[in-house]
C-alpha cells in the first residue's frame, strides 16, 4: 500500500502532483515541492574541515545548515565536485538541511503512478520512499525515484 | 509444464560463465535485449537495478553477483522477464540477468541430483536440482522465493 499521507503531500489538487526534481551525478530524485524551502544558485559554502559527514555549512535564517553532497550511488562526498551549481534547502517540520545539486526543476505531473520498492531489494538502506512511473516532458514513460526530507535525513543519520 | 515420455520442458538460463539455472516453461515470459537499467542507490549489489517493462517496474537480479558477492560487468545485457505469484497470490514480474540467450531443455526424474559443494548456496532459492546432459548440476529456481526477501536475510 502506498502511504496516502505521502501522496497527499505531493498533491495540491485532485489530479496533479507538484514535485521538484533534484538532479546530480546522473540521477534524479523526486521530492514534494512543499518541502523545498529555497533554492540557492549563488551560495556561500563554509567548507568543513572536520570529521563531519557534511561538506560544509551555509547560513540560512541565522542558522548554520549542514550541506550534503551525494554521489550517483548516494554515498556522501567529502570534497566538492565541480558540477554542483545549485544548493537546495529541504525542510519538513524541524528537519532542515541542504543538498548540492547539478540542477533543480519544478514540475507538475498529472500522470504519475507510485510503486513500493521491490521487497527483494529493500534492505532498509535505500534512501527512497517509492519508485514511480510518470510521463516526461517528451511524453515518454519514465522511471523515477521518490524521496522526502525525512527519508533523506534518516539515511544521512544512518551513515553517521 | 508440458510433460511427455522424455520429461518436462524447462528453460535453462545461463547466469554466469559456468552456471545454468532452470525455471519452468511458463515462468519465462519475455527477453529484453540491452535494457535501460535504472540503478537504485544503496540497493544490494545482486539486485541494484530496475527496468521499466510493459508499465511495470521490474527488479533485476544478477545471480552472478549473488554467487560471488562481487560486482559483475553486464556481459551481454540480456534480461529474462519472469512471472511469479507473491504471498497474496498476485502476479509479479522479475528480471534475471543472463550471459546468453535462454534455451529450452527436457528434464526427467532420472536426472535429479543433490546440491553439493559450490552449489550449496542455491538451497535458499531452489526447488530441486538435476544433472544436465553435460553432467553439470542445474538448480531449479523457486522464482517467487528469489524475488522475496530471502536473499536479504
Amino acid at each position: 500500500m502506498i502511504d496516502m499521507q505521502f501522496k497527499n503531500k505531493l498533491r495540491r489538487d485532485d489530479a496533479k502532483f507538484h514535485v521538484s526534481i533534484l538532479s546530480f551525478a546522473g540521477i534524479e530524485l523526486i521530492v514534494p515541492q512543499s518541502e523545498i524551502l529555497s533554492i540557492e544558485s549563488i551560495y556561500e559554502l563554509e567548507t568543513n574541515h572536520g570529521n563531519e559527514r557534511h561538506i560544509g555549512v551555509i547560513h540560512k535564517q541565522d542558522i548554520k545548515l549542514p550541506v550534503y553532497c551525494f554521489s550517483k550511488s548516494m554515498d556522501i562526498y567529502k570534497s566538492l565536485p565541480e558540477d554542483r551549481f545549485q544548493c537546495v534547502v529541504l525542510k519538513h517540520d524541524e528537519v532542515m538541511f541542504s543538498l548540492l545539486c547539478y540542477e533543480i526543476t519544478n514540475a507538475v505531473i498529472s500522470d504519475i503512478e507510485f510503486h513500493n520498492i521491490p521487497i527483494c531489494m529493500n534492505n532498509n538502506l535505500i534512501p527512497l520512499t517509492h519508485l514511480c512511473m510518470y510521463k516526461g516532458a517528451d511524453g515518454a514513460r519514465k522511471l523515477g525515484m521518490v524521496t522526502s526530507t525525512v527519508c533523506l535525513n534518516e539515511y544521512i543519520n544512518k551513515l553517521k | 509444464m508440458n510433460t511427455d515420455d522424455k520429461g518436462v520442458t524447462a528453460w535453462l538460463l545461463q547466469v554466469d560463465r559456468l552456471v545454468n539455472v532452470a525455471i519452468g516453461q511458463f515462468e519465462l515470459i519475455h527477453i529484453i535485449d540491452k535494457p535501460d537499467y535504472m540503478p537504485i542507490p544503496q540497493a544490494p549489489e545482486y539486485c541494484k537495478d530496475v527496468v521499466l517493462w510493459n508499465s511495470n517496474i521490474v527488479p533485476v537480479m544478477s545471480l552472478a553477483s549473488w554467487l560471488t558477492s562481487e560486482m559483475q560487468l553486464d556481459s551481454t545485457g540480456v534480461v529474462a522477464i519472469v512471472v511469479y505469484e507473491d504471498k497474496q497470490g498476485k502476479h509479479k514480474f522479475g528480471g534475471i540477468k543472463l550471459s546468453n540467450a535462454p534455451v529450452q531443455a527436457k528434464v526427467n526424474n532420472g536426472q535429479q541430483c543433490q546440491l553439493t559443494g559450490d552449489f550449496d548456496k542455491w538451497r535458499k532459492v531452489s526447488l530441486s536440482s538435476f544433472k544436465s546432459k553435460a553432467g553439470d548440476i542445474v538448480p531449479i529456481i523457486d522464482v517467487s522465493k528469489l524475488f522475496s526477501r530471502v536473499l536479504l536475510s
